[in-house]
């Protein structure tokens, strides 16, 4: 009985050098005209929608490096984007307050300036997912699901015990954040940057897929005990892959949280990683771009959904699954004829 | 002549109250094929189990070119040069040919923490990869993606990545499983050219493929090498005729 | 800490812990037999809570309503088997996870579309509302000590169907290797079948037995499917027998964590075993898949 098949046993894998960079930059481009199209239409909110839909696909896409790449279904990641939501919180929170976090061994202030508290969030996310990684790691399958999924609770439940920096309630960021001496927060130009990083982080994870780690990582996804035998140490590439998709969401969710000017223990419930997941996996794992597919489709379907009907859970409810059924490489690769072929290939037996 | 390559000593492996392997010793030396044979039972999918790494003897040692290493992780039995291929074919099936035996070959050369240039584009990589592939009349095959190989082409896909590993002795776990007649001919064939240039240590069952490859071979019953000799020895050997040939 | 207050916790932690072990015993087979991933399997719970109330209202009879609301639960898992969820089993445990995840969203909203919003008012029968003196000075309800009874009742013929029946033997044939199970005659299909209405008239079990006292309401489902997943993670997966013994062990830790921590750090008390087990146990306490 395998324990351990999380690649969808259908979807192929092109040959490592075919992984295209044009649907990137397609998608780069439609994201560049937004805030155009919006001020035209004078429609605030799409602005902010589109905004948080692209800090959801950062968050995904770093997931999928874990998930799609190196076949790990980690559902902590819901608690490395609010770590990095929360440390920036909690830095500006110190700084507003004129308070230090700590004063022992030595006093450690907070801060509004992001070019500092931004790499403190990467770093922190990273940290954490260190640490759980040299434990997750080590089970497998559904195991590591249920695990990782035990360290987003624990840290969401010490947040939410947390009274210092909001509890349950959460934590309003009241300091004006700025980039040394700039305010990023305008809409428009922290659309941009939002867009920016995007980009960067396909490009990376578009290079990583081709490149000899990443090679590794797939490989090991495919079958473990081929790479061990060619004298890879597993584990090691696990882990230092884990930290990397860890320390990525992270920065999606300090983007999130400058986006909101607020933090929660919401954003570190299990549902979010759960949320994260259900994204990558609905868009495609196998693209480096399909978990941004995944993302929109299923903020703009909840979106769109909620107002049609009050049933819309249900409506998207069936579609996952039959995208689950029908479509298991995800939405991005979606193609009536691979469908049609698929089907008669079934129908031969 | 130098210390045997591959020197088992005194391997136990108990399950239970069962003795899988009981004090297994053997030899392997240099340049040499050496065959183990036994029947069902015999304990020989533990000893490779513990010479690869998988399985943690209870006692006894297993040296490797002189060095100890009953205690190393399985990954790096195979960086100090053992190759093996499995039973059940175990390769990649998400990549072709070609990148299935290109990635054995940058495991093995340093570590694999790039993660921005394109892995492969090294000529030498590809030099050596299609030499590899060439060695198991596989080269034709090298932009296929595995799951349009069959049994056989995959039998010898792994051959061309153990080889390709520029590795020190080849741990051989019934290449010839499930092989119909003409896939086994060839087969044996090509371990045969194989075996002019590699130290191999070869579990089978087929003996005709035995008897012609190996140039020692060494029976196991019941957890024991209970003889040690060249084909002729063994054919001629009484206590292997009871336990294993009379029956087979 | 009196010694009454550690019975009353006790006996509150072993009922938690057997309402558990009958939504974790489902879950636990249908993973290990047909390696199929059920995040939805806490709408079971839910949907017998709510037919249960329904029928309780109608009837007036706690006993009919029980057996009618188990009934109806084992049937919808066994359409929803069916209908939908054996397509998936070729598939990986990603799309499981996916279409379980949309499966919770839709039967949510069903639920919601039948029953309304609101919770749902379940209350203890009148018969067993009462209270009985355990102990010198300490009472417990007579409602508790049903749920007890039955679900050891309950836990113990599942234990005598899986090891001393012809199906349960089924079962397990098909759980260690399911080609030759079927090559032995065994009908796969229909055991698969069987095992998943099972498993859900099990969590329906458990969630009209708990509707009285806890909250009817559409998400309790979510609440106890991450308890449960934790209870089959920590038994191992496939071990009907680690279920109920993580069960049991569970419900007390989770009950006196409540009593003897602050509130939140409480709730982090399951999680923090689990990750323990877990670093030492890679795969459970009595996993099948060693």
């Amino acid at each position: 009985m395998s324990e351990h098949n999380p690649l969808p046993r259908n979807v192929r894998h092109k040959p490592h050098h075919a992984e295209s960079v044009w649907p990137i930059l397609l998608i780069l481009a439609l994201l560049a005209v937004v805030p155009v199209v919006a001020t035209m239409l004078d429609d605030l909110f799409l602005l902010r929608f589109f905004t948080r839909a692209v800090i959801f696909s950062i968050a995904a896409v770093a997931l999928n490096i874990a998930l799609g790449y190196g076949a790990m279904v980690s559902l902590a990641h819901g608690a490395f984007m609010g770590l990095g939501g929360y440390t920036i919180g909690v830095l500006a929170s110190a700084d507003f307050f004129s308070e230090p976090l700590v004063s022992v061994p030595f006093a450690i202030g907070g801060t509004s300036d992001l070019l500092v508290s931004v790499p403190v969030a990467v770093a922190v996310s990273a940290g954490f997912a260190a640490i759980i990684g040299l434990i997750c790691l080590r089970t497998t399958g559904m195991y590591f699901i249920m695990i990782t999924l035990a360290f987003n609770q624990m840290l969401y439940f010490l947040f939410v015990a947390w009274e210092r920096f909001g509890g349950e309630d959460g934590l309003q960021i009241l300091s004006e954040l700025r980039v040394s001496d700039m305010d990023p927060t305008g809409r428009i130009p922290f659309f941009y940057i939002c867009v920016a990083t995007l980009g960067l982080v396909l490009l990376f994870t578009n290079r990583l897929a081709r490149s000899p780690f990443g090679l590794v990582l797939r490989g090991i996804s495919q079958n473990e005990t081929r790479m061990t035998a060619v004298g890879i140490p597993v584990f090691v590439y696990r882990w230092v892959a884990f930290t990397i998709s860890g320390a990525l969401t992270g920065l999606a969710g300090a983007y999130l949280a400058i986006s909101q000017m607020f933090v929660s223990p919401v954003d570190l419930y299990w549902i979010r990683s759960a949320d994260l997941v259900v994204m990558a996996v609905l868009g495609g794992i196998s693209v480096a771009w399909g978990p941004v597919v995944g993302a929109f489709f299923f903020l703009a379907a909840e979106l769109l959904l909620s107002s049609w009907s009050i049933y819309w859970n249900m409506l998207l409810g069936s579609f996952i699954i039959l995208v689950a059924i029908f479509l298991p490489s995800g939405l991005a690769l979606f193609s009536p004829l691979r469908l049609l072929r698929t089907y008669r290939r079934s129908s031969d037996g | 002549m130098a210390d045997p390559i591959l020197k088992v000593e005194n391997l136990t492996k108990r399950f239970g109250g069962l003795a899988a392997s009981n004090n297994l010793s053997l030899e392997v030396r240099e340049g040499t094929t050496h065959a183990v044979i036994g029947p069902n039972g015999a304990g020989k999918s533990t000893m490779i189990a513990q010479l690869q790494g998988e399985l943690r003897p209870d006692s006894g040692r297993i040296l490797f070119e002189g060095r100890d290493i009953t205690g190393l992780p399985s990954h790096a039995r195979a960086r100090l040069g053992i190759a093996r291929t499995f039973q059940v074919t175990s390769v990649l099936p998400e990549f072709t040919v070609f990148t299935n035996v290109a990635l054995a070959i940058q495991a093995g050369r340093g570590h694999s923490f790039q993660m921005f240039r394109t892995a492969h584009r090294d000529p030498s990589i590809r030099a050596d990869a299609e030499r590899s592939l060439a060695a198991v009349r596989l080269a034709d095959r090298s932009a296929s993606l595995v799951s349009e190989l069959s049994h056989g082409e995959r039998r010898q896909l792994e051959l061309a990545i153990a080889i390709a590993m520029k590795s020190r002795m080849l741990l051989l776990d019934e290449p010839l499983a499930g092989m119909g007649r003409n896939d086994s001919m060839f087969m044996v064939q090509l371990l045969s050219e194989l075996k002019q240039r590699y130290t191999i240590l070869l579990v089978e069952h087929d003996m005709a493929a035995v008897f012609h490859l190996a140039d020692r071979i060494s029976v196991l019953v019941a957890g024991e090498a209970i003889a040690t000799g060249t084909p002729e020895e063994i054919r001629g050997n009484r206590k292997v005729q009871n336990a294993y040939l009379g029956h087979s | 800490m009196s010694w009454s207050l550690i019975l009353v916790q006790s006996l509150n932690g072993i009922q938690l812990g057997i309402m558990l072990f009958l939504i974790a015993a489902g879950l636990t087979l249908i993973f290990g037999i047909m390696d199929f991933v059920n995040l939805a399997h806490g709408t079971f719970y839910m949907l017998g809570a709510f037919v249960a109330a329904t029928f309780f209202a109608y009837t007036g009879s706690y006993v009919v309503a029980a057996v009618f609301a188990t009934i109806v639960v084992a049937i919808v898992g066994l359409l929803l088997e069916v209908s939908l969820l054996r397509f998936l089993y070729t598939k990986s445990h990603l799309q499981h996870v996916l279409a379980t995840f949309g499966l919770i969203l839709v039967i949510n909203d069903v639920t919601r579309l039948i029953w309304g919003a609101a919770p749902k008012a379940f209350p203890v029968p009148e018969a067993l509302s009462g209270f009985v003196e355990i102990m010198p000075g300490v009472t417990y309800p007579v409602y508790r000590l049903l749920i007890l009874a039955v679900g050891l009742v309950v836990a113990g013929l599942l234990y005598v169907l899986v090891s001393h029946t012809r199906a349960g033997m089924w079962v397990r044939a098909g759980a260690s290797d399911r080609d030759m199970a079927a090559a032995l005659g065994i009908n796969v299909k229909r055991v698969f079948s069987y095992v998943f209405a099972l498993g859900a008239g099990l969590a329906g079990i458990a969630g009209l037995m708990t509707g009285p006292i806890l909250a009817v309401q559409i998400g309790m489902g979510e609440q106890i499917i991450i308890l449960a997943l934790v209870v089959m993670v920590i038994g191992g997966i496939g071990s009907v027998r680690g279920a109920f013994l993580a069960s049991l062990f569970i419900g007390l830790a989770d009950t006196f964590g409540r009593v003897l921590l602050p509130t939140s750090l409480s709730s982090m008390t399951i999680f923090v075993i689990m990750a323990l087990v877990l670093t030492l146990r890679p795969k459970g306490l009595f996993s099948l898949n060693v």
